[in-house]
């Protein structure tokens, strides 16, 4: 036999024996095998060396160095694969912790006590956790005894006080200092046959370290004030920091504690083992709350996806918070279960979704079904599927409940609600395909059926114009929803109802008739609401123009070929080219491809608008931009995918209307749907100073530019909110206005459409597309903050001149509007002075006083004709309002003002 | 007696800024000539000035009146909140203040 078949043999028999002896192994020094088989410890650590090369041992690291055999080894595999001990209740023991697992045991098993440990790992990556395990682990194997102690300290604690530290660990003999009035014992002492951790122990004072590796070494410590008498203490002593293992501060440590032992980061764990943590997460809460919770596969995949720098502490802090967030709709009887939805998360967990297509293999192997159910007592997570059925209430409810989470107040929800609620039409109605007319009999009562469909011929005679099936079946089931509603007690709130009653009287009047069949039919109160909803449906079908045509798909990326190949691919796979790509160099000018792909659009427009599928950037912001230029519809989706592609263009050969296949595509990808239909997407309570965005081409844009202004004008910090608006035209366009200016101040309108509407400064997309505008913009929304100084100066006004405020201010907001519509920047000190000037001139033209004389002012009007013609435009607002005539003179006087001159 | 002057575009504003200083002033029985005038005019009022003070508005000639009168009196522009609100109280409390500093 040669001696390194004899040292793997010994080595085996050493660790069967520690495993029988011990109940674990936890491997063999060279020193050891040197002994037991009587050669150069060398010798033995070269052949166990070669061994390890050759894959037939493990190794321990630590020191000394230990090895074992490895357990595929058939001799001692079957009796270790059993073992059961503290560690196996730790997530990932066999996992990316086995090897911390190993070196913990071997540190807790190695003879003749055990040896002294530092744990390393980032901050919440369960270092406490871990210790305490390696405590019930000495316990077990026997150790220490089942009553020895485990005493915590965390040296940053007193960090700022060394000697109150010192004495907290070492004890204090009486007279060490003033107030040591008797002789007090330490941790260490208090620790002794037991396990003494010290956590962030990097924070221990220079003279503590001393103190400590000496007990380390020698088992004798003094107490703070001793100098002669020292103590004995048998302690096993675990450290722990975050700090790297390079850091100066560490140097002595790693010299003088021999077993040091890495705990990963979260990120370098599996995504099986973050799924086992969450899971035991929820059970934890779950059992807290002594109720089951469910989270749904999209919050489920955000955290095991999102960064989370905190570890596993903060990944259990965030569950928690999250919990507790779904735990409130819960209770406020809006949820029947207690269920974790992605808006209950932080936004910066949301984000996790974002790397979902990477990890999408890997994921869809442990999550299954749309909600995820941890009970208490399970073992394994129940897994629920839900059936897609588009309420249109519970959507309402649904977004009511987010808004509300999010702390926004009753009037901001309403007024957010009233927005949407279109939306949410038109995407009910578009939910509706051939397979649940089908279904529509076996859910809707046909007496429903039979009303509404009575209700639509009388409509459509009344109102002049046809309604197709999709109303029929849309409203029968909506009319079956509500009637349920009504008789079940819940309300029925219709936030835009007046809107309607004004906007779409006819229809309103119309929709009273099923309301008066509903009545008679069931015996139930319909409430005057319903009626708005119903006169929407009535509304929506006119939008929806069905032509025989396809709508136009495009397909732009940055890149060289990107764009074309997809397109390619799209077109080969449906044997049909309908699809057009267009690559957009990086080196391209934006402009350059604005004009290129108008001109696209212009080409492949067949009446039914274009659908816009761009990968980023300012790509995302064209579709409204080439809708303003040409007037053709234009959606755009982001983040393309050729299952995108392909999906839009399946749909489009259906003669699907533009609606539809930017809809199909949008639910494609859940993370694109997600953001798209939190269109309204605020985290907190709504400032007064309001811009909005708006656009027609997709909810995308609007979200896209609120998101830019946000960034770019810092728009936060100065307390303005941007409220993003999807439109169907001018005339919803206004109609939103008017509802927000009830509530807002709004300051400006960022559109491709322009509102026409003189008291709103109006920026168009393009101009916001052009950086080189940006500056301009930014000097545009300062300004704009100035229309709260301008209110300021109301009282002002009033206290000190004979003219009506109210009226005043108004009309000068109209002229500084057109001041700055017209690009004049105007700062704060100008505006207060042009404000009591001009109310000054108008006081004094309205009591027939002079006013003062500006020399040679013909001269001004000569030098400045265009200044001096935007000022002459802008100051009809006050003339208008006051009945008077301001004239030349004291216009040049306040052109002067305005241009500083 | 000390004598402040105001100035602005045309000595509008600031005139009614001097009447709520002048009744600050009787208030507190301070005695002090106030005066308004244009930035036009201002040649014709600048003898035995104290102070001269500037609307807001008409900052951008600060530096123009400081090179021309910076040596025999304090200018300042007034604070654009006081302006705005018209607080006779406070432009009074500057203008006394430049004439102590002079």
């Amino acid at each position: 036999m040669k001696r390194i078949d004899k040292v793997y043999s010994c080595l085996k028999e050493l660790c069967q024996r520690q495993f029988a002896e011990r109940g674990g192994v936890i491997g063999v020094s060279a020193t050891e095998i040197a002994q037991a088989l009587g050669i150069q410890r060398t010798n033995a650590s070269s052949d166990l060396n070669a061994l390890y090369r050759e894959g037939k041992v493990e190794k321990v690291e630590g020191k000394p160095v230990l090895y074992k055999v490895k357990e595929i080894d058939p001799g001692v595999s079957g009796s270790i694969g059993i073992e059961r001990d503290a560690f196996d209740a730790i997530i990932g023991a066999n996992l990316s912790l086995k090897n911390a697992v190993q070196q913990a045991k071997a540190a807790i098993i190695y003879p003749p006590s055990g040896l002294h440990t530092l744990l390393l790992g980032e901050t919440g990556t369960g270092k406490s956790m871990f210790a305490e395990v390696m405590y019930n682990f000495a316990k077990e194997v026997g150790r220490i005894k089942s009553s020895a102690p485990f005493v915590v300290f965390n040296c940053a604690d007193y960090a700022n006080n060394p000697q109150l530290l010192m004495a907290q660990l070492f004890g204090v003999k009486k007279g060490a200092y003033t107030g040591a009035d008797r002789d007090r014992a330490g941790l260490v002492e208090k620790a002794d046959g037991g396990i003494l951790f010290l956590d962030e122990v990097h924070r221990l004072p220079p003279e503590g370290q001393e103190m400590l590796f000496y007990l380390m070494d020698k088992g004798l410590y003094r107490r703070l004030g001793e100098t002669e008498s020292q103590h004995k203490a048998n302690v096993l002593i675990i450290c722990a920091t975050t700090e790297s293992i390079e850091s100066v501060l560490l140097k002595t440590f790693v010299r003088r504690i021999p077993m040091i032992i890495k705990l990963p980061n979260l990120a370098e764990r599996t995504l099986e083992e973050r799924f086992e943590l969450i899971k035991s997460f929820f059970k934890e809460e779950a059992a807290v709350v002594k109720t089951d919770i469910s989270i749904t596969s999209n919050a489920l995949k955000a955290l095991l996806l999102y960064e989370c720098p905190g570890n596993i502490g903060q990944l259990k802090s965030d569950i928690k918070l999250s919990i507790a967030k779904a735990y409130l709709g819960y209770m406020m009887k809006r949820d029947d279960k207690l269920c974790v939805h992605t808006e209950d998360l932080p936004d910066y967990v949301r984000k996790g979704l974002l790397r979902y297509r990477e990890a999408k293999d890997e994921i869809d192997r442990f999550i299954v079904g749309d909600i995820i159910k941890f009970s208490a007592a399970a073992l394994s997570p129940v897994i629920q599927q839900d059936r897609q059925v588009f309420n249109f209430y519970e959507a309402l409810e649904e977004k009511r409940k987010a808004l509300e989470q999010k702390g926004l107040s009753e009037r901001d929800i309403k007024l957010i609600m009233s927005i949407d609620i279109e939306t949410y039409l038109k995407k009910y109605i578009l939910n509706l395909d051939k397979n649940n007319l089908e279904e529509l009999y076996k859910v809707v009562d046909k007496r429903i059926v039979d009303i509404v469909s009575d209700f639509l011929n009388y409509a459509g005679e009344k109102l002049g114009r046809s309604f197709g099936e999709k109303t029929l079946y849309g409203l029968s089931m909506h009319v079956a929803s509500s009637i349920e509603r009504v008789k079940n007690g819940k309300d029925i709130v219709n936030n835009q109802l007046e809107d309607i009653k004004k906007v779409y009287e006819r229809e309103f009047e119309v929709a009273n008739f099923l309301r008066k069949r509903i009545q008679d039919q069931f015996k139930i109160k319909v409430p005057e609401d319903e009626v708005g909803f119903v006169a929407m449906f009535l509304c929506l079908e006119e939008e929806v123009m069905e032509k025989d045509e396809r709508v136009g798909i495009v397909v732009a990326m940055h890149g060289e070929a990107a764009a074309t190949s997809i397109a390619d691919v799209s077109n080969r796979l449906l044997g049909e080219d309908i699809v057009v790509g267009y690559n957009m160099p990086l080196d391209q000018k934006p402009e350059v491809a604005l004009d290129n792909l108008t001109n696209i659009v212009r080409r492949i427009n067949k009446g039914k608008g274009v659908l816009l599928l761009v990968d980023m950037g300012s790509l995302a912001l064209f579709g409204d931009m080439i809708y303003e230029r040409t007037g053709i519809t234009v959606k755009t989706v982001e983040m393309v995918s050729t299952p995108m592609v392909l999906e839009a263009a399946r749909k489009a050969l259906l003669k699907a209307s533009l609606e539809e296949v930017y809809d199909a595509v949008v639910n494609l990808s859940p993370y694109v749907g997600r953001i798209y239909r939190d269109n309204v997407n605020f985290d907190r309570a709504l400032e007064k100073n309001v811009i909005v965005t708006a656009c027609i081409t997709g909810e995308g844009t609007a979200v896209k530019l609120k998101n830019f202004l946000e960034k770019e004008l810092h728009l936060r910090e100065k307390g303005i909110d941007v409220i993003p608006l999807k439109i169907e035209n001018k005339r919803d366009f206004r109609r939103k206005l008017s509802r927000i200016r009830e509530e807002k101040n709004v300051l400006a309108v960022v559109s491709a459409v322009d509102p026409e509407d003189k008291s709103f400064v109006y920026i168009s997309t393009s101009e916001i597309f052009d950086r080189r505008n940006m500056h301009r913009l930014q000097g545009k929304i300062d300004a704009l903050s100035q229309l709260e100084t301008i209110d300021n100066m109301r009282d002002v006004i009033k206290e000190n001149l004979g003219i009506d405020s109210e009226r005043y201010i108004f009309s000068f907001k109209k002229f500084f509007v057109t001041l700055m519509n017209a690009g004049v920047e105007l700062n704060k000190d100008i505006t207060i002075g042009l404000i009591i000037h001009i109310a000054c001139a108008i006081e004094r033209i309205l009591r027939r006083r002079e006013l003062p004389l500006i020399k040679n002012f013909d001269d001004f009007i000569k030098r400045y004709p265009d200044e001096f013609d935007l000022i002459k435009k802008a100051v009809t607002f006050f003339e208008e309002e006051f009945d008077v005539e301001i004239p030349n003179g004291e216009c040049v006087m306040i052109m002067k003002l305005v241009y500083s001159l | 007696m000390k004598r402040i002057l105001l100035v602005c575009g045309a000595g509008m504003s600031t005139s009614l800024l001097v009447t709520k200083m002048q009744k600050a002033a009787k208030e507190r029985g301070i005695e002090v000539e106030i005066a308004a005038t244009s930035g036009e005019s201002i040649d014709k009022e600048i003898e035995n000035v104290d102070v001269l003070l500037l609307g807001p508005q008409i900052r951008y000639k600060e530096d123009e009146f400081k090179k021309k009168y910076g040596d025999k009196f304090p200018i300042e522009v007034i604070d654009p909140m006081d302006y705005g609100m018209m607080n006779g109280e406070k432009v009074l409390d500057f203008a006394l203040k430049l004439i102590g500093e002079k």
